[in-house]
């Protein structure tokens, strides 16, 4: 029974020592990974890359020939706008088409898709604004929603009071663009400051998209028969200065599309890209006035990929392969197996198994000989076997548990 | 039952004062919790407060050591004593199994605790149901029963501890305390849930360790 409780004790502490001996380690050792910045020449038609450092930049095109600072401003008028404008010497088109500094403004935009997206849990609540107010600004609603397995209901802020009528209107007005509840998940902007309001894109219990918002205090509910082309999976709603898109879908076959404005419809684009893998795929979309790049970073590295911005096809495209990280490689050396609670990967916090590396036995075997020649003659042959197998295995965690929980000579017992 | 509850009382004597005071600490925090809430509703008004919860906001951070120090209050409160005025022998060898006696010693102290812990849950969960929408209040009151569980943990190993006979071992439990509580704090407010069965199962390893660490008392080890 005691043995037991004392095997007990060592597993339970050799998880621990095995959670925080390699976060201890890995805060020790970790560095930033830094890749170069991709940005593509709409003079030039070719990709080059940025790699800032600390006090001077490199820039080099995709197949490593080096510019100067000067030289690269001109061959990438969009990208070094502000620059060339303080310098008087952005040109007045670009690629035959007039450009003003507005219209490069306004077209700039940008879109994460984080790579926990996949897991992270939507409790559909949302605040939802006035898309129309009679002023500029937005004001800050005064209610907030939630979606409930029948319906929408909006609870009054102060009074936490449920807003019957104006809850079944909402309801009313979904159930008749043909919204199936409970709804999957949603996505909008919650931002106060955000320029304009589009309200919300709602995922229905059958997978379809559809647009939601408060038009003049009345409820405006659109599908956008998505899924005529496309399966869903996800949406990101983001708010462009141009109001050119409502945001990105990732379809069930992890492609990603664009659904675009349209006047009283909604249109899809695909964007020429690979499949991603959700949750290991770290997505940024930044589009600018001729093209759009997107970087795709997972643990091989950063793809860059070129689309046109009027077609979304790809015109170029780049690999960057991941530089050595420098806590990996200490895990690997240091522990054979241990235990990780958070993960880049997911939104969640528990205990996942890892494996180290296989150059860690050495090390374990080192720690398993040094223990058994210190306790050899305490221990049974038995008990020898087992400690070794379990220190080559645990390595230090497992020498954590086996030192630290209190363990008994037969000498130091008396007997009754 | 008769000796569940007579072992109680004398543990009740002992453990009083103690239970007073986290009972006071608790209401402060609950007081302090209710005015940093009203203050925040005056200075910004309802949708502002509401709204920084949608982006990820949290209230009850002054909260996150009480479960930890109660615990190893009431640890300490119960067997510092004991061991002081080397009662804990005397007690093991009453007329009664040792795993029985130790085991009505430990579920007195975390019935205590959990009392101290229930009577601050409900008034958090007062507190918070009146400013705000019961999916944030949900939130709030399963970090603090994650926090709760947490403090479980240190008093379990505040006991063995506190039991364990060899000063050497005393330092390595005290060290495996630390880390386990470290670890069952590593995630504070994101969605609790997932990593209950890890902190469940490290409380119930502590409680194992002072049942343990009394055997090894128990029979005399120096």
């Amino acid at each position: 029974m005691i043995k037991l409780l004392r095997i007990i004790l060592v597993v339970v502490t050799t998880i621990v020592a095995s959670i925080i001996l390699p976060a201890m380690l890995k805060h020790a050792t970790d560095k930033p990974i830094t890749y170069k910045f991709g940005v593509y020449s709409e003079l030039a038609q070719k990709l080059f890359y940025y790699e800032y450092q600390k006090n001077n930049v490199d820039i080099t095109d995709k197949d490593g020939n080096k510019y100067s600072t000067a030289g690269a401003d001109s061959l990438m008028p969009i990208y070094n706008s502000r620059q060339l404008t303080q310098m008087n010497k952005m040109p007045d088109s670009i690629m035959g088409i007039p450009v003003t500094q507005r219209d490069i403004l306004s077209s700039t935009h940008r879109i994460n898709i984080e790579n926990d997206y996949a897991d992270k849990p939507d409790d559909c609540v949302g605040m939802l604004y006035e898309s129309m107010p009679k002023r500029v600004g937005l004001v800050m609603p005064q209610d907030i929603f939630r979606f409930t397995s029948d319906g929408i209901e909006f609870e009054n802020d102060e009074t936490h009071e449920i807003d019957i009528a104006k809850s079944r209107t909402f309801t009313n007005a979904l159930l008749k663009s043909g919204v199936t509840f409970p709804i999957k998940s949603m996505s909008g902007e919650i931002n106060a400051r955000k320029r304009y309001d589009e309200g919300y894109f709602l995922i229905d219990a059958k997978g379809e998209l559809f647009h939601m918002k408060m038009v003049n205090g009345k409820p405006f509910i659109r599908n956008t028969n998505v899924t005529d082309t496309l399966q869903m999976a996800r949406f990101s709603m983001s708010l462009p200065n141009n109001r050119s898109y409502y945001g990105i879908i990732i379809s069930a076959d992890s492609s990603l599309w664009i659904l675009e404005t349209g006047d009283n419809s909604y249109s899809v684009k695909r964007l020429d890209i690979p499949p991603i893998s959700l949750g290991q795929d770290n997505v940024r979309v930044l589009g600018s006035l001729f093209y759009w790049t997107i970087f795709v970073t997972n643990d091989t590295g950063r793809y860059t990929y070129i689309l046109d911005s009027k077609t979304l096809k790809r015109v170029d495209e780049g690999f960057l392969p991941c530089p050595e990280i420098t806590s990996n490689k200490w895990l690997s050396r240091c522990f054979f197996v241990y235990t990780e609670l958070h993960h880049v990967d997911s939104y969640f916090d528990y205990p996942r198994p890892k494996f180290g590396g296989w150059i860690a036995l050495i090390l374990n075997a080192i720690i398993a000989s040094i223990y058994l020649t210190i306790r050899h003659k305490r221990l049974s042959k038995r008990d020898c076997i087992a400690s070794a197998l379990y220190l080559v295995i645990t390595g230090v965690s497992g020498l954590a548990g086996l030192l630290l929980v209190p363990y008994e000579r037969h000498k130091q017992t008396i007997k009754r | 039952m008769k000796f569940f509850l007579s072992l109680s009382y004398k543990e009740w004597i002992k453990v009083r004062l103690y239970v007073a005071i986290a009972f006071a600490i608790a209401l402060a925090l609950l007081i302090y919790l209710y005015s940093d809430v009203a203050l925040q509703v005056r200075m910004e008004g309802y949708p502002t407060l509401i709204y920084k919860y949608l982006i990820g906001s949290h209230i009850l951070t002054a909260f996150d050591m009480l479960p930890i120090v109660a615990g190893t209050a009431v640890a300490l409160s119960q067997f510092l004593p004991e061991m002081l005025n080397k009662r804990l022998k005397l007690t093991l060898h009453l007329p009664a199994p040792e795993l029985n006696i130790i085991s009505s010693m430990l579920l007195f102290g975390i019935a205590v605790y959990t009392v101290i812990m229930i009577s601050t849950y409900v008034g958090i969960s007062a507190i918070l149901s009146n400013f705000l929408p019961r999916e944030y209040v949900h939130l709030e009151l399963m970090t603090f029963v994650h926090w709760s569980i947490v403090g479980l943990t240190a008093y379990g190993f505040s006991t063995a501890v506190c039991i364990e006979p060899t000063m050497q071992y005393k330092i390595s439990i005290a060290l495996i305390g630390f880390a386990t509580v470290a670890v069952s704090m590593w995630t504070e407010y994101i969605h609790a849930t997932y990593i209950f069965p890890m902190v469940v199962v490290l409380a119930i390893a502590s409680l194992l360790m002072s049942v343990y660490t009394t055997s090894r008392f128990k029979r005399g080890i120096m």
